[in-house]
């Protein structure tokens, strides 16, 4: 019904109008016949006997559409490798994308297909908060894994819900008293108004108390804001040290980009957030070079892995700037879920959600990674990479598994 | 009363294409119906989900039909009330409240917002504008707030809503609500309320003058529009699963614009077909198609506005319908009305104004004036440029109200009454370019003033021809015949007194004398009072019993036109003279 | 003075994009939705010719954009001219086509231009980004030449006339195509002048302009048609409304606040003595009313 590897279609690129028309053909034949051949049966239990399917839910159109496709893209490789490696317990492994242009009710009835009539083992992908809590429900219900690889802590955990992405905590530990130490005490949040940016800023004020500095300031600015002045001047008369920004999206660049013009953000004042992800250097470029951020990873480590993920990725895309982190997230997220299911040794989604959970993988996201039963949270490494003026995100320091084991309702 | 049966018109060309018209008109309805109750059984359980979601969409384009198609109002935010109808379920089910406390809860509210909303869009001379920016608002205040309070409705992230099986007996009962809610909709729309719709939508100052309410009507459309989006919203909120504040969004408010004109509006079938195909499109083609999805889709939305604005299944719906103009009354109304028991306006005075003032700004067009008009009579209304005729036309009409002064038609107080209530006392009304729904045949132009009538007349032989006139739209008449049927719309509610502005404006001297004798004639017939504003004086010889001279704003002089004209006072007057 | 500086500069942007909407629908009766992402084309033009000067970059958007009107117009805006509601269809529709393209082109990631001119300025005490300021006046001045433009010229007096009564205007000898063409290009050009200006303050990326088009859209209908004197002064209003509620308040609330001020001042305006107010104010009877 859907080939194992659906030929990557270029989005980024104009020579891709050449091969659209063609492609579209493909496509629509491609969509009608898998229409027709679905309808018989209803039972939801995948075939034991076949290949392992993974249903992979990503925005592809809208805003974090250039998340979702690094996202997809990341997860293309790894199951490209694993069946190059031979498959899981001996079987091919497939993969079904489609697009939810990141709207919940899209996610859901999207969802719902992969579960009832692709009969996926596990679902995959999803970026914004809301898009994973309804594809997580839907997963929960159905019983099927469901694996995340986007930064950030989702607002419910679910039995059948692991994020590889860090988690909130993972990200700040190893970050917040090193930015007190070094530029001074006080310490200015400011983020995006929404459920995760508000959920950063109490962790973010948690650890700055115990690292001895204070929050001075704490501003949110509805998505899609164009005109920072306002906030940036408040938080300016509030003298921070340090601004810790979850800032997203688009408005990530707009903020920095602001913040820097009215004199808020110089070389001397500390800045970590979402401004300084891989995605916005090529925007913002000068402003974010000589800085410091923490990642889970970055393709810029030099293990033999990820040096051959990294060349594979910027071979099949033709990618010159930084490989996105949720793409290398992605990749052994994947990895690490269908050696689950390897160890499972069957394609019933229960069995492989239960192998999740025992789970302890080498990879280079760290030695015995593996998920805390208390929240979900992948307990891997950290590292701390600096941003060069070339762009490239150069791996300074590692912090061996940073753990975070604070419980959340729901996880069983 | 007889109203012309369909077989008076026209012969059609063929009876064959009739025939044949009327048995699809009948079938397809069937075979649609019958279609989606097969659904479940022929197709995959995905395929049923996505048909669920579509007829949700659906609803929701029906529910915006009723308010942008049938009532002309055009909403921006109308995500508003469908968000309040998901927040409702999603509420109930996180706070464990009963669904159908907070569903109704949120029909109310709809209502209750919408209302008001609709009021003052009303109150403006062109609605659109404020009702945009209204609409819109109140959808982002809405979801700002849904945003903001977070503790009560998640924030950004929503609220799950787990809900029966979506798959199998979900789309049954939205399939069943739907059903319900559209052949209520059909019932309004098809009845004497949806004929007053029609009017109201097309042309608010003739159906005023024909005793509609029109405020009324639009302002229920509007509520029940919003209602019956709220409705969809409670029953979108299963099939989506999740409920976040973008379901207030500009985005879906607009989708559902999109969906509207692609499928046709003032349609049942309309709204539902282009919500489905959409939804149906984005499902299918949406992941592999990607982003080329929604340029073919804002592509096919510029070809549609352009080739087939009134929507795609416009055509087929016009063909159905047989020859005649692409708007009519609807069929349920087109039998003869009931009537009510009218007050008899009786001998009294039909007008008599004291002291009537009213500025603007600082320009003080009417300066107190007094007039009586007497049963039977015809009095003409004279005098220069800017004297005041028109607004003392307009004030007693009910389109402006005084500033000062008493008025009373037919003995009754009526400085404070609508324009409708007064066309319930025996005020009829032409407008100097003669006011008829444009886009109605003669004939159904002439049903919709019978079924308002208080009393309605049989139109006089004179007018057979509009009567029996089916097959064109009114706006394409010439000027004299849209005069004429002007005439035969407001004699159909059998006025007792008449107000005309310049009746022959714009007429040949043949017409305007044809014109002024079927006015003498309906004068001397049924004892129907007239009050003229005319500047031709050979029409006023003709016509007028009494002549009333106004000048900045006061009477100047009354009396038959040769004493008139004789006054010193009145020549000053017209040639400026001292 | 920050305040002060705060309001020129969000004046600037939204003062064009109302303006150039307000031209438009003076002549044509016209919404134009695409407004905002008209200026995202614009902005896009002056972020990836990146090989020409910023100023030429600004030149070269309104070059490109000039024929692109022009196409648009006769194409698409023709046929339902006589319809409004058509009409303001079609543009969210080329709104739409536009937002696609450009992400199908450039991808959703945002884009960044390097501003022109860098460094601060000291305005009266205040330090204050100097492009930041260049933008605002250059902007400010451009649509004191509009207003100029449609009060001093013959264009303007027939644009007025046609935004009065087109059927009057057309027996006056002003053919209204020719004026419905050029009003929706140089409508439309300000929203591309107003997209290059700003893109180096802002994050060029496809959906930027439809977060522009409600205060926009705002902005229009709390002006009277064909007056675009009234067009920019409530471009200044909503910029200083929601400049100063941002000021005093934390941003979500002062959100929340702006709709609700709007919304109130639409209910209020519809009022019937509020009419009589500003028809008192302008001092000319109700043409339809008086004979």
């Amino acid at each position: 019904m859907v080939p194992s590897y659906p030929r990557a279609r270029e989005r980024r690129m104009t020579p891709a109008l050449r091969t659209t028309a063609p492609a579209l053909a493909a496509a629509l034949a491609l969509v009608l016949t898998g229409c027709q051949g679905a309808a018989l049966s209803d039972d939801d239990a995948p075939a034991t006997g076949g290949p392992v399917k993974i249903g992979v839910v990503v925005p592809l159109t809208g805003p974090v559409s250039q998340v979702g496709t690094a996202l997809r893209n990341g997860l293309e490789l790894a199951v490209r490798k694993v069946n190059a490696d031979g498959g899981v317990h001996g079987r091919p492994v497939e993969y079904v994308v489609v697009d939810d242009a990141g709207d919940p009710a899209n996610s859901t009835q999207l969802a719902r297909r992969l579960v009832r009539q692709d009969k996926v083992t596990m679902l995959f992908g999803t970026i914004t908060g809301d898009t994973a809590e309804a594809v997580g429900r839907v997963a929960d219900e159905a019983h099927v894994p469901f694996g995340t690889a986007i930064l950030g802590d989702t607002e419910h955990c679910f039995a059948y819900q692991w994020g590889f992405g860090e988690s909130t905590r993972q990200m700040l530990t190893p970050t917040v008293p090193g930015l007190v130490r070094k530029h001074g005490t006080k310490v200015a949040l400011v983020g995006s108004d929404y459920n995760y940016p508000h959920f950063y800023a109490g962790v973010a004020g948690e650890l700055v108390k115990k690292a001895g500095g204070t929050v001075v300031a704490e501003e949110y600015s509805p998505l899609g804001q164009t005109d920072w002045q306002p906030v940036i001047g408040r938080l300016k008369s509030a003298a921070p040290d340090t601004v810790l920004s979850m800032v997203v999206g688009a408005d990530a660049v707009t903020f920095a980009k602001q913040a820097q013009q009215f004199g808020l953000l110089t070389p001397k004042i500390g800045f970590e957030g979402a401004s300084l992800d891989a995605d916005f250097q090529p925007a913002l470029g000068p402003l974010v070079t000589g800085r410091t951020h923490t990642v889970r990873w970055s393709d810029r480590l030099d293990d033999a892995e990820s040096l051959a993920f990294v060349k594979d990725y910027r071979a099949a895309h033709q990618w010159k700037a930084p490989v996105p982190e949720v793409a290398g997230n992605a990749y052994f997220g994947v990895k690490f879920l269908l050696a689950a299911a390897e160890k499972a040794g069957s394609n019933d989604p229960e069995a492989v959600n239960k192998s999740i959970g025992g789970l302890s993988y080498d990879s280079p996201l760290g030695k015995g990674t593996h998920f805390d039963a208390a929240n979900h949270v992948l307990q891997a490494d950290m590292r701390e990479v600096t941003i060069g003026g070339d762009g490239a995100y150069t791996v300074t320091r590692t912090h061996p598994m940073v753990t975070d084991t604070t419980p959340k309702k729901g996880c069983s | 009363m007889t109203v012309p049966a369909a077989s008076n018109a026209p012969v059609a060309p063929a009876v064959s294409t009739r025939g044949i018209r009327r048995t699809l008109r009948l079938a397809l309805p069937g075979l649609a119906g019958a279609a989606l109750l097969a659904a479940p059984f022929g197709l995959d359980a995905f395929a049923v989900a996505t048909l669920t979601l579509g007829l949700c969409h659906g609803l929701f384009a029906y529910g915006l039909d009723l308010s942008w198609g049938r009532a002309g109002l055009l909403s921006v935010g109308h995500a508003a009330f469908f968000g309040l109808g998901a927040y409702a379920v999603a509420l109930a089910q996180e706070h464990h409240l009963p669904w159908t406390a907070t569903v109704a809860a949120a029909v109310a509210a709809a209502v209750l917002i919408a209302v008001p909303v609709v009021r003052i869009g009303l109150a403006a001379p062109v609605p659109d504008a404020p009702l945009i920016l209204l609409t819109i608002g109140v959808g982002l205040l809405l979801q700002r707030a849904a945003t903001t309070l977070a503790p009560v409705t998640g924030g950004t992230n929503g609220l799950s809503v787990s809900g029966p099986d979506v798959v199998t007996s979900y789309y049954v009962t939205l399939g069943a609500v739907a059903a319900v809610v559209g052949a209520c909709g059909v019932l309004l729309v098809r009845g004497r309320f949806g004929a007053r719709l029609v009017a109201a939508s097309r042309n608010p100052e003739r159906a005023a003058q024909s005793g509609i309410d029109t405020t009324r009507v639009r302002t229920a459309a509007f509520a029940v529009s919003a209602a019956v989006a709220a409705l969809a919203g409670a029953l979108y909120a299963p099939v989506a699963g999740l409920v976040s504040p973008q379901v207030f969004g500009l985005g879906l408010s607009t989708s559902v614009l999109i969906w509207l004109a692609l499928g046709g509006r003032e349609s049942t079938v309309g709204p539902f077909a282009g919500a489905v195909a959409v939804t149906v499109g984005q499902q299918y083609l949406g992941s592999t198609w990607q982003g080329w999805y929604l340029l073919a889709l804002a592509a096919l939305f510029l070809l549609v506005v352009q080739v087939a604005p009134a929507g795609l299944t416009a055509a087929p719906r016009r063909w159905l319908a047989g020859p005649g103009p692409d708007v009519r009354l609807p069929s349920a109304s087109r039998r003869a009305p009931y009537r009510t028991a009218s007050e008899s306006a009786g001998d009294r005075l039909p007008l008599a104004v004291t002291g009537i003032r009213k500025s603007f700004g600082p320009v003080e067009v009417l300066a107190g004036v007094d007039l009586t008009v007497e049963a039977g009579r015809c009095v003409c209304l004279i005098g220069p440029n800017g004297a005041g005729k028109s607004t003392f036309l307009n004030v007693v009409a009910g389109q402006l109200a005084p500033d000062a002064g008493t008025l009373r038609l037919f003995g009754a107080d009526a400085a404070g009454l609508p324009v409708h209530r007064r066309v319930g006392l025996g005020v009829g009304r032409m407008f100097q370019i003669p006011s008829v729904v444009a886009e109605l045949s003669p004939a159904d132009n002439l049903r919709l003033a019978r079924i308002e009538a208080p009393e309605p007349a049989e139109p006089p032989a004179e007018f057979r021809d509009l009567a029996e006139d089916e097959l064109r739209p009114a706006g394409a008449l010439p000027l004299a015949d849209r005069r004429r049927l002007e005439l035969a719309v407001v004699l159909a509610s059998g006025p007792r007194l008449l107000l005309l502005d310049e009746p022959a404006a714009g007429l040949g001297p043949d017409d305007a004398r044809r014109l002024t004798r079927e006015l003498r004639e309906v004068n001397r017939r049924t004892g129907c009072a007239l009050l003229v504003v005319e500047h031709d004086m050979d029409i006023v010889r003709e016509l007028a019993d009494e002549v009333v001279v106004l000048a900045e704003g006061r009477v100047l002089a009354r009396g038959p036109l040769d004493t008139v004209a004789a006054d010193p006072a009145v020549r000053t007057a017209y040639l400026g003279a001292r | 003075m920050d305040v002060l500086l705060a309001i020129l500069g969000q004046f600037g942007l939204y003062g064009l994009l109302t303006v150039g909407i307000a031209v438009i629908f003076a002549a044509t009766r016209v919404v134009n939705l695409a407004q905002g992402d008209l200026a995202m084309t614009g902005a896009y033009v002056a972020a990836t010719a990146t090989a020409a000067p910023f100023g030429l970059r600004t030149l070269l958007a309104l070059a490109a954009g000039a024929p692109l009107l022009l196409v648009v117009e006769r194409l698409l805006l023709r046929r339902p001219g006589s319809d409004g509601l058509a009409a303001m269809l079609v543009t969210w529709g080329l709104g739409m086509a536009l937002r696609q393209g450009a992400e199908l082109l450039f991808t959703g990631t945002s884009r960044t231009v390097a501003v022109p001119v860098e460094g601060t300025l000291d305005v009266l005490g205040t330090p204050y980004p100097t492009y930041r300021l260049v933008c605002a006046l250059t902007a400010t001045a451009v649509i004191a030449l509009v207003l100029l433009a449609a009060h001093r010229t013959d264009w303007g007096l027939r644009l007025r006339a046609v935004a009065d009564n087109p059927a009057m205007a057309a027996l006056l000898g002003t053919d209204p195509r020719r004026m419905r063409a050029t009003a929706f290009t140089l409508g439309g050009l300000l929203a591309v002048l107003a997209g290059a200006l700003y893109s180096p303050v802002l994050a060029v990326n496809p959906s930027m302009g439809f977060g522009l088009l409600v205060p926009v859209f705002f902005g229009l209908l709390l002006s009277r048609p064909g007056a675009l004197a009234t067009a920019a002064g409530a471009a200044l209003l909503i910029s200083t409304l929601s400049v100063l509620l941002r000021t005093w308040l934390s941003d979500t609330l002062a959100e929340a606040l702006f709709y609700a001020v709007v919304v109130a001042i639409a209910a209020l305006r519809s009022r019937p003595w509020i009419g009589r107010f500003s028809a008192w104010f302008r001092r000319t009877p109700a043409p339809a009313s008086a004979a």
